[in-house]
């Protein structure tokens, strides 16, 4: 059974559509819900927690019903079973370490020694086992949001929902954090449905993802199938390092079809053939930056090259990205230390964009 | 809901009874006779006027005052912090009658004695001070709104998360910059909500205006309401004059819920954990301190000094006044201790104003808690409602109280007397409780409500334990004021019950100024030793 | 009671008996009726057992007269509560209008008249109506309100003193004068419905009026904090003061007189039985003994005005002016029972005009 289920869920502040008929199922494991500030992920979340009551549509959590706007269902927050972790972990300053965490086991009513043990192998868990008489305000950020999950994790909830958890930490701590976050969920054995706007975040935390906008859901699938076959232009271009470009199918060939690009001289390329192609159809063609091979000359037989003007050149330590003139278009391409030198210098000579149809998706303009 | 209905009650009878005309037992015909009589008087403009000047100006002297003061406590390394923690609160103590006659002493233009002074060591015969002016009106009633300036601003720079402040360093802000653009306006929930209830009492307070105003032609508005109670003995009068203080306490109420119409932007209590910053200010520490030793020097010490000499002079005129203390008379406070109800009397009114401040504050709590936190329909308007006792003059809420309780037992018992402390200090109690809980962050409720709270328990474990330096400030003040609240008492007091204020401030009221003096003197130094004997021994904080 | 023959016994009520002299006829007789009076009344208020009064007098006054009183009527427990007059006429006619019977003696000034007019007044007459300075049938007179022209003795010499009342209104005197407001229910006002009926010249008073406002001097709407500047000399003349607060200051030593040729006005404080009174009786009773020699010995231990003709106290008209003053009594029904209807009928236009 599915740990969440969520139908037909819309809400409106004012003149805001913050959801509007959202609907998926959630089997188990880690779900990210990933889009841009103002998107509805987090008031998705809220109405899952019951911080929020939608317009319309129902929650079902671990198959019980929580919201059901047309029912008048409404469980209330405190019933529903499960951990919630705020951005800024919302802990209560006037309590210990230890009274923040037992703060949901004494309300129901747990004898004191069970609740102490709970607490203790829960801080265990999260590394704080030495810190359970102090107070937030004695803690680091990185602890505070340690806090916050042992809070949740303590209650031993089937789902857990996290609002952005890692955005009030430094860029080090967050990297490390996410894959900390990721072992501890997997190891307690909960679903987790977390919220953030970072693609890559969501990316390493989560076995799924749903990419929200505009109070819609635009695409629900696993990392991979986002990043190499994104659903819309939105999608693609969120999910970063990509550039889209205008196009038109020239000729469908099975699974691959020639695609010619106005913006790039009218060049053709060969891309993988989406779902319906057709010649004739307008469409966009997503290119991975990161994907596409740079050189000085022109490989032998090689299919999809393009010719540019190196403009400028960022070295980013591991990585380099190269701003290439194509035409009328400038394209950012990223490439590895590891990739072959390229000895172009900018504004000189030409520069050849070797661009294999797997580092590229077509997305049909409907 | 039981405090909304006792809120309501008597302001329905007061607003009904505002379009009942006729002197008392006349007639009580339904009718706008009264309004139209208000409507048509000429005077009205003008008095208005001063009115508004004179509250405004009060208010914003003295909450200004207030917050400044609080800010030095609560977030500067001035020097003596104990003294500086406390020098702000002594004032509170000082019933502002009592500052009324002290600085009509000090700053009558012919006989006071600042331009007496001035005459006779310095041959200066211009009258410098006027007590009788809208300045010295101000003045004196402007500083005794800054205790309200002060409580309701404290706990909120004592919680303050200083890396809302921080940030705007590191964008190169100054700290006095800092201050003015980040610090400052993140209070201005507390600050309106202090703001707005000195306005409102300015606007009906009736001792300066009596005694200072009246001699220098400065009438208000609120005299009218007290001809139309003590001269006409019209109550309907009365109130159809005090609707016009009500629209007025509407607007201004209209404009602090439009002001802070975004709670979340002022919540300065986070989730997240952080210390208290104190920021070093330099050589300007010193300059906070003489500010806060002079808000205690005129606040209290001065005006003090002046009552003392006062009580133990036959009389007061400058040249007695100056022979002090060879001319000592204890007589004033011979009497006074012999006074025949003065112990029993002070007892009784101490027992029920620490019961009212108990209870009116958590009332308040749960009401801004209601209002602020949860989604029961309608109770945006109890934000309205709440405060509304406050724009009624004392002797017309007092009298709406008693025809609200004067079928039930309760009347002529110290529960009925109980009630109508209850409604009269409760909107201050609401308007502290509204101003803390918005700088409460939303998700330290949510936070617990999600992990298994009901509301109950996030009201008794989160957000009650973080409203405690507000909900210390706001006992002290409404135990303070309710021990010596005549006005609204005076009607609800039952024949035979000895209740401490009405015998200890009956000087005041009689207008015998040494004997006041004395019993001044006698509760101030109670009550300055309880206040410092609390602190000393309970360890009473106003932080978290 | 109904309105209209309590109406018609008000205005038989107020015949104000000012006499100077002695008492004309067998005292004994008197003092039999008010023995068998009280004797009879006492009877009844022992079964009633309490009384309660409503006044505007310092309750240390209260504590001391009701202590004399039980001290001489055993058995009655008394108890009283303190207000203001405006707070004395809007507690008594919320309960008046509630139908409660709470208080019994309304022992005040401005406040029993008031009550009369709107009928929550039990008309009792005093049996010993012959001894009193100021008589009301429907209320006993128990004290005097009595009004004194009074000065800074450091300020002004005798020579440079008004000789009566219109005398305040020479120029000569502006800036000096702390004048209570004419338009406010307070001494001023009773001075002049005083005046005004004692004169019957409009001419002559609205000359008064005029010349009190061309003083240009401010009002005071609190009696005592005017008193208290004329003591400290920022002003020289209360216009006007009371005569006990006069008595008491210069007890003290302060530098303050009375001018003596100036008439002293005066104006009833009454003992009034209120309508619905649970112990009446005991009500009538207080209002007798307040009357009698001893209970007016109780009122001048604290200070208070003797209503009693001839009654030797510090506080009386012969003791303060000198035997045989005459003394000018308040009796304008409107005045009474509709200050404000009065002010703005005859001041008013004069005042404000």
């Amino acid at each position: 059974m599915a740990i969440l289920k969520v139908e037909r869920l819309s809400k409106t502040y004012k003149e805001l559509q913050a959801l509007d008929d959202v609907s998926f199922e959630f089997e188990k494991g880690i779900l990210s819900l990933l889009g841009p500030s103002g998107c509805g992920k987090t008031t998705l979340l809220r109405c899952i927690a019951g911080l929020e009551v939608p317009d319309e549509g129902s929650i079902y959590i671990d198959g019980k019903l929580q919201t059901c706007i047309e029912k008048s269902v409404l469980v209330p927050p405190y019933a529903r079973e499960i951990g919630f972790v705020f951005q800024n972990y919302a802990l209560w300053p006037h309590m210990t370490v230890f009274t923040n965490v037992a703060f949901g086991l004494k309300l129901r009513k747990l004898p004191d020694e069970e609740t102490k043990k709970r607490v203790r192998v829960t801080l265990d868990l999260v590394g704080l086992q030495t810190q359970e008489d102090r107070y937030p305000s004695q803690l680091s950020g990185g602890q505070q949001q340690r806090v916050a999950l042992a809070r949740s994790l303590v209650l031993e909830p089937r789902l857990i929902l996290l609002d952005e958890p890692l955005s009030n930490l430094d860029a080090k701590l967050r990297e490390e954090m996410r894959v900390e976050l990721k072992k501890l969920i997997k190891k307690v054995g909960i679903s987790a449905l977390y919220v953030t706007h970072d693609q890559e975040e969501a990316f390493v935390i989560s076995d799924t993802v749903i990419v929200m906008d505009r109070g819609k859901i635009l695409q629900y699938a696993v990392p991979d199938e986002i990043y190499n076959r994104p659903a819309d232009q939105f999608v693609a271009s969120f999910i970063g390092h990509s550039a889209l470009l205008e196009g038109k199918i020239v000729r469908v060939e099975g699974d691959t079809c020639l695609v010619s690009t106005p913006a790039l001289a009218n060049a053709t390329l060969l891309c993988p053939a989406p779902r319906g192609a057709a010649a004739g159809a307008a469409c966009k063609i997503v290119i991975r930056t990161g994907e596409v091979q740079l050189s000085s000359h022109r490989f032998e037989n090689s299919q999809n090259v393009l010719e540019g003007v190196m403009s400028s050149r960022d070295y980013r330590g591991g990585l380099t990205d190269h701003r290439i003139q194509i035409g009328s278009k400038e394209i950012v391409v990223t490439s590895h230390k590891l990739c072959p030198m390229i000895n172009v210098e900018s504004g000189e000579e030409k520069i050849f964009l070797h661009i294999d149809p797997s580092a590229m998706s077509i997305i049909l303009k409907s | 809901m039981i405090a909304a209905s006792v809120l309501v009650a008597p302001i329905l009878i007061v607003v009904f009874r505002s379009f009942t005309t006729g002197r008392l037992g006349v007639s009580v015909g339904f009718n706008i006779e009264g309004y139209l009589r208000v409507f048509s008087d000429p005077q009205i403009l003008s008095m208005l006027n001063n009115s508004l000047v004179y509250a405004a100006g009060s208010a914003a002297l003295g909450t200004g005052l207030g917050a400044m003061l609080a800010w030095i406590v609560a977030r500067t390394n001035t020097p003596g912090k104990t003294l500086v923690e406390l020098m702000p609160l002594y004032p509170i103590l000082m019933p502002p009658i009592m500052k009324n006659i002290a600085w009509i002493l000090l700053l009558a233009p012919k006989s006071g004695v600042l331009n007496s002074f001035l005459r006779e060591s310095w041959g200066i015969e211009a009258h410098v001070f006027n007590a009788f002016s809208m300045g010295a009106m101000i003045w004196v009633f402007g500083l005794a709104c800054v205790p309200l300036g002060y409580l309701f601003l404290l706990p909120v720079f004592l919680s303050f998360d200083p890396s809302l402040e921080e940030s705007a360093y590191i964008a190169g802000s100054r700290p006095m910059h800092t201050m003015s653009r980040i610090t400052f306006p993140l209070a201005i929930p507390a600050f309106l909500s202090a703001f707005v209830l000195n306005f409102l009492r300015g606007l009906r307070s009736f001792e300066t205006p009596v005694l200072q105003g009246s001699p220098g032609g400065i009438h208000v508005f609120v005299a009218k309401v007290y001809d139309a109670m003590s001269v006409d003995f019209n109550p309907g009068l009365a109130t159809a004059y005090s609707s016009v203080l009500i629209f007025l306490s509407i607007v201004s109420l209209l404009f602090y819920i439009r002001a802070t119409r975004f709670s979340e932007r002022y919540a300065t209590i986070t989730g997240k954990g952080y210390r208290v910053k104190i920021i070093d200010i330099g050589k300007w520490k010193y300059v906070t301190f003489v500010a806060v030793f002079a808000y205690f020097l005129v606040g209290i010490v001065i005006p003090f000094v002046v009552l003392i000499v006062v009580s133990l002079i036959p009389y007061y005129d400058y040249e007695t006044f100056m022979k002090f203390p060879a001319n000592i008379d204890l007589s004033n406070y011979v009497r006074v201790l012999n006074h025949p109800s003065f112990l029993s009397g002070l007892y009784n009114s101490l027992t029920l104003s620490v019961l009212i401040a108990l209870i009116t504050v958590l009332t308040g709590i749960i009401m801004a808690f209601t209002i602020y936190r949860t989604k029961v329909f309608g109770s945006k308007v109890f934000e309205v409602v709440g405060t509304m006792p406050l724009a009624f003059p004392p002797l017309v809420l007092s009298l709406g109280l008693v025809i609200a309780i004067i079928g039930t037992p309760l009347y002529n018992t110290l529960w009925g007397l109980g009630i109508g402390l209850f409604v009269a200090y409760f909107p201050y109690a609401l308007r502290n409780a509204s101003g803390a809980i918005v700088n409460i962050h939303k998700e330290l409720d949510e936070a617990a409500w999600v992990h298994g709270a009901r509301w109950r328990h996030v009201f008794f474990k989160v957000t009650l334990p973080l409203l405690r330096p507000t909900v210390a400030g706001a006992l002290f003040y409404i135990f303070i004021e309710s021990l010596r609240n005549v006005d609204v008492a005076v009607l609800l007091v039952a024949p035979g019950t000895e209740y401490g204020p009405v015998t200890l401030f009956e000087y005041f009221r009689v207008g015998q100024w040494a004997e006041a003096a004395a019993g001044g003197v006698i509760y101030l130094i109670i009550l300055v030793v309880a206040v410092s004997v609390a602190k000393l021994a309970f360890n009473i904080k106003f932080t978290l | 009671m109904s309105r209209r023959i309590m109406s018609v016994i008000g205005l038989l009520a107020v015949s104000a008996v000012l006499a100077a002299g002695g008492v004309g006829f067998a005292a004994s007789a008197a003092e039999d009726v008010y023995n068998k009076t009280t004797s009879a009344l006492y009877e009844k208020a022992k079964q009633e057992g309490a009384l309660v009064i409503y006044s505007v007098w310092d309750v240390e006054h209260l504590v001391k007269i009701t202590e004399a009183f039980s001290k001489r009527f055993p058995g009655i427990k008394t108890s009283y509560w303190q207000g203001r007059n405006p707070e004395i006429i809007t507690r008594v006619m919320t309960e008046f209008q509630a139908g409660q019977g709470s208080v019994d003696s309304i022992l005040s000034d401005n406040a029993p008249p008031v009550l009369r007019a709107a009928g929550a007044i039990m008309p009792y007459e005093t049996v010993q109506k012959e001894f009193l300075i100021l008589h009301d049938p429907t209320m006993p007179v128990v004290s005097l309100q009595i009004q004194a022209l009074a000065y800074n003795t450091k300020k002004l010499k005798p020579a440079d003193l008004p000789k009566d009342w219109e005398g305040v209104t020479n120029p000569k005197y502006k800036g000096n004068v702390a004048l209570d407001d004419p338009m406010r229910a307070g001494p001023l006002s009773t001075q002049l419905a005083a005046l005004k009926a004692l004169w019957k010249d409009d001419a002559r008073f609205a000359r008064f009026v005029k010349g009190l406002k061309a003083l240009g001097v401010p009002v005071h709407k609190s009696t005592s904090a005017m008193f208290r500047l004329v003591i400290s000399g920022e002003y020289a003349i209360a216009m006007p003061a009371l005569l006990h607060d006069v008595m008491s200051e210069k007890e003290k030593g302060t530098p303050l007189d009375l001018v003596k040729t100036v008439p002293p006005i005066v104006f009833a404080r009454n003992a009034a039985v209120y309508a619905k009174a649970p112990h009446p009786n005991a009500a009538k009773l207080l209002g007798e003994w307040l009357i009698s020699p001893e209970g007016q010995a109780a009122l001048d231990s604290v200070g208070r005005e003797a209503s009693r003709k001839g009654f030797p106290s510090k506080t009386s008209i012969d003791s303060a002016f000198g035997p045989g003053t005459k003394a000018i009594g308040v009796q304008d029904k409107l005045f009474l029972e509709d200050p404000k209807k009065w002010l703005d009928t005859n001041v008013k236009p004069l005042w404000e005009g």
